[in-house]
C-alpha cells in the first residue's frame, strides 16, 4: 500500500514544477498588468481609460476556462503559431487576474486620503511625482490583502491548466486515475494538501510584504486573522 | 520619512517591474520561437533533432502511460519501431483527451497521433491518415452477468438503456446508426471515465473496441464488469468497414509517406504482430489487404 | 481571417442549449450557496464547541483549494466509497453551492458586523425580543449591504461553471467542444461561447455595480 503511495506521490510531485511556474509566471504578469491597467484607468486621457476599461471588462466578463480554450485552440488556428501549453496557461492566468488586479489598484489609489492628493498638488509636484511618490506607496499597502486573495485565486486557477495538458498537479493526478483506480482518496488528498501548502506560502509572503510596507509608511501593521481579515483598524 | 527611503523603494519597485517586463518579453519570444510555424518540414526537423512528438489519449492498450509513467501501448510502440528505422530514436508523447487529438495535431502540439484512431471520412477531411494499421471489432462493457442480456448495439436501442461513448470516437455514430436515441448516450472524455460510469451505475454499458474493453476488464479485476463478444457494427444493413491508423497533418506528406513505407514493412515481415501481441492484438487484427485508407476516407 | 459564418450560424442553437444549462447551474448553485452560507455563518457565530471549529476549518479548506478538485472528489470519490452517486449536473450544483457558500458565509458575517454596535445596544435597551432584534433592526441594515457581494459571487459562479465539462456536464463550453469535435473547426464555437458569456455577465455586473452604489448611500 505504501509502495503505491510513494508512486502516486512522486508522480503528482512531477507536476509541482509546472504548477509553481504557472503560479509565479501568472502572478508576475498579473502584477504588471494590474498596475499598467489600474493606473491607466485613472488616467486623465479618455482613450487610455477606454482601452483599459475594455481590457478589464472583457477579461473579467468571460470565463477563464473559455479564455484558456480560446488561447490554446483558436489562436493557433487564426494566426498560425502555437503556444506551449504552460505558456498559454501563464498568459491566460495573467490576463484574467490582471483585469481583477487593475480594479484593486484603482480602488486602492482612490482610497488614499484626499488630503494626500491635495497636499501633493499644493507642493507643486508633477502628476507623475504625485502618483509615484505620494499616492502609490500608500496605496500599495492597502492593495496587499486583496492581492493576497487574488494570488490564491490564481493558484487555484492553475488547476484549470489541466484542460490544456500543461503537466501540472491536477493533470498528473488525473493521469493516475486509470492506473491507481482504487486509490482516489490518496490521489486527491495529496493534490489538496499541496494546494493548501502553496496557498499558505503565498499568504506568508504577502503578510511579510505588508509588514515591510506598513513599517515604511510609519504605521504599525494591522493585526490580521488567518484569513487576512483586519482585527483592528490600521494604526497610524 | 527621509527622501532617500522613497527613492530606494521606488527604485526597487521600478527595477522589479522593468526586470519582469524584460524577462517576460524574452520568454514570450522564446516560447513563440520554439513552436515554429508552418514551413519547416516535420520529417526533416524530427530527423535533425532525432526526436518526434506524438499524441496519445491515455487509452489502453492503444497508447497510454503505465504504472511507471512510461508511454507504451500498441501505437506508440509500433511508432517507435517505425521511427527508429527512420533514424529518429526519441519519441516524446503528449497526453491529451481523445477528442483533442486532431485539434492539437493541427495546432502543432505534436506531429503524429499514435492513439489507435479509426479512419473515417470526417476525420480525413481534417487530417491525413497512414495506411491502415489494425482492425478491431466493437464490443460493449457490461456489468458482470449482463443482467439485461445486451450483446449488440440493436439491443441497446431495444432495451432503452444508457450507454457511454468516448467523445469524438466512432462508436457514437455506430449507436445512432443502430437506432439508439441521443438521450441514451452519455459522451465521456476518457476510457477510465467510461469504466467508472459502468461500475458506478451511471450507465448500463460502454461501447468501445473489444481490444480496449478486454484490456480494461483485465486490468481491473475487482471491477464487476465483463466484455461482450466483439462484433462488426452494422450500418444501413451492411457491416461497417473499419480500420485504425496513425494521423498526420495534411501537409506533412513526406513524414506520412516515410512512415507508411516503414509501417508496411513491419506489417509484412511479422514484426508488427510481435510488437502488438503484448497489448492484446493478434494476427486477426492486421488490416485486410483490400481495406485501404482511400476507401475508408471515401466511405 | 479564417471565419466561417455558416459554421457559426449552425453552432449557435447547440450553444444556446448549453447556455440554458449553464444558467440553470448558476441559479441553483447560487441558491444553495446563499442558504448554506447562512448556515455556516450562524454556526460559526454560534460558538458551538466542536462544530464551530470544524465549520471554520472546512470553510478555510474549501476556499484555499481548487474548485475543480472538489468537483472531482464529489463525482469520483463518493460513488465507490459511499455509494452515493449524483448526475454530473447535480454534482455541479452541489460543488458550486458548497464552494461559494464558504464565500457567502464570510459576506454575511461582514454584513452583520458592519451594523453599528449601537444598534444592538439600543435594541437591548428597548427590550426587544431576540427575533425582533434580528428581523426588525439588524437584518434590514445588513441585507442590503451584502446584496452586491452576493451578486458578484453569482456572476463569478456563472463564469466558473465551464470547468464542470470535466465531469460531463453539457454546458456552453462543452457544447462548443462537441461542435469543434464534429466539424474540426474550433474558431467559431469557442469565440461565440466567449461572446455569450460576455453578453450575460457584463450587463449583470453593471446591475450589481448600480446596486452597490445605491446601497452605499444607505
Amino acid at each position: 500500500m505504501s509502495e503505491h503511495f510513494r508512486q502516486i506521490l512522486s508522480s503528482i510531485l512531477e507536476g509541482l514544477n509546472a504548477t509553481i511556474w504557472a503560479a509565479l509566471g501568472g502572478i508576475a504578469l498579473t502584477v504588471v498588468l494590474s498596475f499598467v491597467a489600474g493606473l491607466a484607468l485613472l488616467s486623465p486621457v479618455r482613450l487610455v481609460r477606454f482601452v483599459s476599461r475594455l481590457y478589464v471588462e472583457v477579461f473579467r466578463g468571460t470565463s477563464e476556462v473559455v479564455q484558456l480554450f480560446w488561447l490554446y485552440f483558436v489562436l493557433p488556428a487564426l494566426v498560425g503559431f502555437k503556444l506551449v501549453p504552460l505558456f498559454a496557461g501563464i498568459l491566460v492566468l495573467g490576463l484574467n487576474h490582471g483585469a481583477y488586479g487593475a480594479e484593486i489598484v484603482r480602488g486602492a489609489v482612490n482610497s488614499v486620503p484626499r488630503a494626500q492628493y491635495e497636499g501633493a498638488v499644493a507642493l507643486n509636484l508633477t502628476p507623475a511625482q504625485r502618483m509615484f511618490r505620494v499616492l502609490l506607496p500608500q496605496a500599495v499597502v492597502e492593495m496587499l490583502p486583496p492581492f493576497n486573495n487574488l494570488f490564491i485565486q490564481l493558484l487555484k486557477s492553475t488547476a484549470l491548466l489541466s484542460f490544456i495538458s500543461a503537466g501540472e498537479i491536477t493533470e498528473r493526478g488525473e493521469l493516475l486515475r486509470p492506473v491507481f483506480g482504487s486509490e482516489i482518496v490518496t490521489i486527491y488528498g495529496i493534490e489538496l494538501v499541496l494546494y493548501l501548502l502553496l496557498a499558505v506560502v503565498i499568504t506568508v509572503i504577502m503578510r511579510a510584504l505588508e509588514r515591510v510596507g506598513a513599517r515604511r509608511l510609519g504605521r504599525t501593521p494591522v493585526k490580521r486573522n488567518l484569513r487576512g481579515k483586519a482585527l483592528e483598524t490600521a494604526g497610524r | 520619512m527621509a527622501h532617500g527611503e522613497w527613492t530606494r523603494r521606488d527604485f526597487f519597485r521600478r527595477s522589479a517591474i522593468a526586470g519582469a517586463v524584460t524577462i517576460g518579453g524574452s520568454t514570450l519570444l522564446s516560447a513563440c520561437q520554439s513552436t515554429g510555424s508552418g514551413g519547416t518540414d516535420a520529417l526533416q526537423a524530427a530527423k535533425d533533432a532525432k526526436t518526434i512528438k506524438i499524441g496519445i489519449a491515455n487509452e489502453a492498450p492503444y497508447g497510454f502511460a503505465d504504472e511507471s509513467g512510461n508511454t507504451t501501448g500498441e501505437a506508440p510502440e509500433v511508432a517507435r519501431a517505425v521511427f527508429r528505422a527512420l533514424g529518429i530514436d526519441n519519441v516524446q508523447a503528449s497526453v491529451v483527451p481523445f477528442d483533442q487529438l486532431i485539434p492539437a495535431l493541427s495546432a502543432r502540439q505534436f506531429d503524429v497521433v499514435a492513439a489507435g484512431m479509426n479512419i473515417t471520412k470526417q476525420r480525413c477531411g481534417a487530417a491525413a491518415f497512414s495506411i491502415p494499421d489494425y482492425s478491431a471489432l466493437t464490443a460493449l462493457l457490461v456489468p458482470k452477468g449482463n443482467p439485461q442480456g445486451i450483446f449488440k448495439l440493436e439491443d441497446v436501442a431495444a432495451k432503452k438503456v444508457q450507454v457511454a461513448v468516448l467523445s469524438a470516437a466512432v462508436e457514437k455514430g455506430y449507436l445512432t446508426g443502430a437506432g439508439v436515441a441521443e438521450d441514451q448516450i452519455q459522451t465521456l472524455d476518457s476510457q477510465d471515465n467510461m469504466l467508472r460510469s459502468v461500475t458506478d451505475g451511471r450507465v448500463y454499458c460502454a461501447a468501445l473496441t473489444d481490444i480496449s474493453l478486454k484490456w480494461l476488464a483485465q486490468k481491473n479485476p475487482n471491477a464487476a464488469v465483463e466484455v461482450t463478444p466483439g462484433f462488426d457494427p452494422v450500418a444501413n444493413g451492411s457491416p461497417v468497414l473499419s480500420a485504425g491508423g496513425f494521423v498526420f497533418r495534411t501537409d506533412d506528406n513526406s513524414l506520412r509517406q516515410a512512415f507508411d513505407t516503414e509501417l508496411k514493412k513491419l506489417h509484412d515481415n511479422g514484426e508488427w504482430v510481435k510488437i502488438a501481441t503484448p497489448f492484446g492484438f493478434g494476427q486477426s487484427n492486421l488490416p485486410k489487404p483490400d481495406v485501404t485508407t482511400e476507401k475508408l476516407c471515401a466511405a | 481571417m479564417d471565419w466561417d459564418w455558416n459554421n457559426a450560424a449552425d453552432s449557435i442553437p447547440l450553444l444556446l442549449k448549453g447556455l440554458v444549462v449553464t444558467l440553470e447551474l448558476t441559479l441553483l448553485g447560487s441558491l444553495v450557496a446563499y442558504v448554506l452560507g447562512v448556515v455556516f455563518a450562524l454556526v460559526r457565530r454560534g460558538g458551538i464547541p466542536v462544530v464551530s471549529q470544524l465549520v471554520y476549518l472546512f470553510v478555510e479548506f474549501v476556499r484555499s483549494t481548487p474548485l475543480l478538485i472538489q468537483v472531482f472528489v464529489l463525482y469520483y470519490l463518493l460513488p465507490p466509497t459511499t455509494g452515493i452517486k449524483m448526475s454530473p449536473f447535480v454534482t455541479g450544483v452541489i460543488a458550486l453551492g458548497v464552494h461559494y457558500a464558504c464565500y457567502t458565509a464570510e459576506v454575511y458575517r461582514a454584513g452583520i458586523e458592519a451594523v453599528p454596535k449601537g444598534q444592538w445596544e439600543a435594541a437591548t435597551a428597548l427590550s426587544l425580543p431576540r427575533r425582533r432584534v434580528w428581523t426588525g433592526v439588524i437584518l434590514p441594515q445588513a441585507v442590503p449591504r451584502v446584496l452586491p457581494a452576493l451578486g458578484n459571487y453569482t456572476i463569478s459562479m456563472f463564469k466558473e461553471t465551464p470547468l464542470l465539462l470535466a465531469i460531463g456536464v453539457v454546458d456552453v463550453l462543452s457544447s462548443a467542444k462537441a461542435v469543434g469535435a464534429e466539424t474540426f473547426r474550433v474558431v467559431e464555437p469557442y469565440t461565440i461561447a466567449g461572446i455569450l458569456f460576455l453578453l450575460i455577465s457584463y450587463p449583470a455586473s453593471i446591475i450589481v455595480r448600480r446596486l452597490e452604489r445605491r446601497v452605499g448611500q444607505l
